[in-house]
């Protein structure tokens, strides 16, 4: 489904990521661990488009697409979903009608027809259940007075709403107390599939706890210096980054 | 009378002529205030950007355009259009008012279920039946007048009069449609309109100039507002795109009232408006809003005048625009806070996103606190949409241009939620993304 290969970008003329490899398939579930600025959200915001990262190197291809010469709006409308680290809010924008919007703008890209506003209202309200979302969270503006929490989760529903191919998730877990925890995980649980992807950025290993990765990949100065099973989590979570680091420098 | 000012005697010898020209009937009250107001109009000087107030609004439009004073011709001779009630409200039971050119129009307005003891019109005519109502009020509310005051006094035959007595709620909402412009000349049309609010009374009130042709014409108003202790009023100011329009609406609130003030600009040519408000008795809260939304070369000057006379009073002013093309806008926003107004909250706020690089804000807001214990915050700001959030909508599929429409209106959201006539706010949405050419959101 998605494949990376010697993926090299900047952001304002700074290296960020020096040649990165990655593959993932479909029913896959992929973790991403790493150091603080070690390039992940970057990685993240490279695969959604977003323009203030520059690409100068590799190759991205996404369902058999070249995904870097492909506008944000599209590789969105040909299924890549970004979970943001930091959502933004949007005030006197409801939550549906940003939603409505944005499955419509899909839609059409897909030359399918229009939700029914009455599909929209019974989906959005099963998402949201699932979400344990109040249903006023939606007649409310986007993420605005959200607490981070909330925030997070409404990523989330939006993730449900859209039911994208693949599903980058930038630090979802971070900010969240354990029952909402519980809640985020079920959400991304009823997500997966067989058709779809997930990858999860995250510094802790017990979101891995509810959602279990294929594989865990450490990245550290803009490369996968290691990848491995879920038990590598673990060992991240017990002995920390820096013998992964050493192993890295070592083979330099 | 002196020599002084070309411009001013050139006005005064239109005076002379308009005056024989003028409706046989509007003798009285509003042609006593214009006699008298001569000698001070010939002796005052029309500012140039030299002086401080209008250091970034330019007249010169305006005195080179040869305006001609609107008479009662161009009331009678008029053919109506149909966009007179084009942007009023529909759905929505009101009161409408529709003057021409100045002149009331009975025929065109529609004033029903109305509380009996309300008085409201023409104030011409209602100068003349009830003289005892205007004595105290009319032209009062401030000493030292502009000189666009004074040409207001000089030409403006008639205007909006309300009077709401003690304790009466006027659910409706009251429409004041101003249509302005006639086939074949630039016209000046000036109104005078009064509003008196009892106490305990509530009542809101929307103004709308709209434009009946592409001539030059200019709506120079004058609105005094009084509002009584415990009164709640809500007015709304809003003009048709391509309207010029100079004036100045004074506010005079007493104890314990709720005033909430709305002014739009969206596309209009050219604006200068002049809002002071006196805070005469403790306990007001008021809400100032302002909403521009400008293009092309566009020009909208808000000069607002706050003054905290008494203590306890509470004044939120949010000003907030979008500017595209080569649009001007100003904002000036002065608060005083009087030596004895202990416990003043009062706060400000100037936001404008500039969408093309030839567009342009000058923002001057102006604390002048003479007591200590006051809450007073202003800011301004000025900047682009945010590139942050482009992104995040963006990258859920929806196209770059529904993006921005979103950004404007989250960007608006502060006023354009703070209306509080549904149909009235959806029209303001409305004309916010027409004035730009942007999708409405
Ligand atoms: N817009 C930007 N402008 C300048 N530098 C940036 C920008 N975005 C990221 N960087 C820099 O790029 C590097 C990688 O940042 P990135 O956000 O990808 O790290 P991260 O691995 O997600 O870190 P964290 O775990 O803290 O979220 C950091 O040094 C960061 O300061
Ligand atoms: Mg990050």
């Amino acid at each position: 489904m998605l494949s990376i290969k010697n993926l090299k970008a900047k952001v304002e003329e700074k290296d960020i990521l020096k040649g990165l490899n990655l593959i993932v398939n479909p029913g896959e579930v992929h973790a991403i661990m790493g150091p603080n600025g070690s390039g992940k959200s970057t990685l993240a915001n490279v695969l959604a488009g977003n323009p203030n990262y520059e690409i100068i190197d590799g190759e991205v291809e996404f369902c058999g697409k070249n995904l870097i010469e492909m506008s944000p709006e599209d590789r969105a409308r040909e299924g890549v979903f970004l979970a943001f680290q930091y959502p933004i809010e949007i005030p006197g924008i409801t939550n549906s009608t940003f939603l409505k919007t944005a499955i419509d703008e899909i839609r059409k890209y897909r030359q399918q027809e229009e939700m029914s506003p009455k599909e929209f209202i019974s989906l959005i309200k099963e998402k949201a259940a699932i979400l344990e979302m109040d249903n006023s969270l939606i007649s409310r503006s986007v993420n605005e007075g959200f607490s981070g929490g909330e925030k997070k989760r409404n990523e989330i529903l939006q993730l449900l709403m859209l039911n994208p191919k693949l599903a980058i998730l930038d630090e979802t877990d971070s900010g969240l107390d354990i029952d909402a925890l519980k809640i985020v995980s079920k959400g991304v649980n009823a997500f997966k599939s067989k058709e779809n992807a997930t990858i999860l950025i995250t510094h802790y290993q017990r979101l891995l706890d509810y959602i279990i990765p294929d594989f865990v990949h450490v990245l550290y100065k803009g490369r996968i210096i290691k990848s491995g099973g879920k038990e590598l989590a673990l060992e991240l979570e017990a002995k920390g980054y820096d013998w992964v680091k050493e192993l890295a420098e070592d083979e330099e | 009378m002196t020599n002084k000012y070309q411009i001013n005697q050139d006005y005064l010898v239109k005076f002379a002529d308009w005056k024989n020209s003028k409706n046989e009937n509007s003798v009285g009250f509003i042609s006593e205030i214009a006699e008298n107001s001569k000698n001070l109009f010939a002796e005052s000087k029309f500012p140039t950007t030299k002086d401080e107030e209008w250091r970034f609004t330019n007249i010169s439009n305006f005195l080179k355009s040869d305006l001609k004073p609107a008479t009662f011709e161009d009331f009678a001779s008029k053919l109506i259009p149909e966009s007179v009630f084009q942007n009023s409200l529909k759905n929505t039971k009101s009161i409408k008012l529709v003057f021409q050119n100045g002149f009331f129009n009975e025929h065109l307005s529609s004033i029903s279920n109305l509380n009996g003891k309300v008085v409201l019109g023409s104030v011409d005519k209602i100068s003349k039946e009830k003289p005892e109502l205007f004595a105290k009020y009319f032209n009062k509310s401030k000493n030292t007048k502009s000189t666009f005051e004074l040409l207001n006094n000089l030409f403006a035959v008639d205007g909006f009069f309300l009077f709401v007595p003690k304790n009466v709620v006027v659910e409706m909402p009251i429409e004041v449609i101003n249509l302005i412009g006639n086939e074949t000349q630039n016209l000046l049309v000036s109104t005078h309109n009064l509003i008196i609010v009892e106490e305990n009374a509530e009542v809101k009130v929307i103004f709308q100039s709209v434009l009946d042709n592409s001539h030059t014409n200019y709506h120079n108003y004058f609105t005094e507002i009084f509002g009584g202790k415990s009164s709640r009023i809500e007015i709304y100011d809003t003009e048709e795109s391509l309207i010029n329009k100079i004036g100045t609406t004074e506010i005079v609130l007493e104890e314990n009232s709720l005033f909430n003030h709305f002014s739009f600009s969206l596309s209009a040519n050219f604006v200068r408006n002049n809002l002071n408000a006196k805070l005469n008795g403790e306990h007001i809260e008021a809400h100032f809003y302002g909403l521009y939304t400008e293009k092309q070369n566009e020009h909208v000057d808000n000069h607002t005048f706050i003054n905290h006379a008494k203590p306890n009073c509470f004044t939120n002013e949010v000003y907030k625009g979008i500017l595209t093309d080569n649009s001007k806008a100003v904002f000036s926003g002065k608060i005083l806070v009087e030596k004895d107004s202990q416990k003043t909250n009062a706060y400000q706020s100037n936001k404008t996103i500039l969408l093309s690089d030839n567009a342009r804000i000058d923002t001057k807001p102006q604390l002048e606190i003479y007591a200590d214990d006051v809450r007073c915050t202003h800011g301004a700001t000025v900047g682009q949409l945010d590139k942050d959030s482009l992104f995040y909508i963006i990258s859920r599929g929806i196209p770059k241009e529904i993006a921005q429409s979103m950004l404007i209106r989250a960007f608006l959201a502060e006023v354009i939620d703070a209306i509080k006539i549904p149909e009235l706010r959806e029209q303001i949405n409305h004309k916010v993304f027409f004035s730009l050419n942007q999708r409405e959101i």
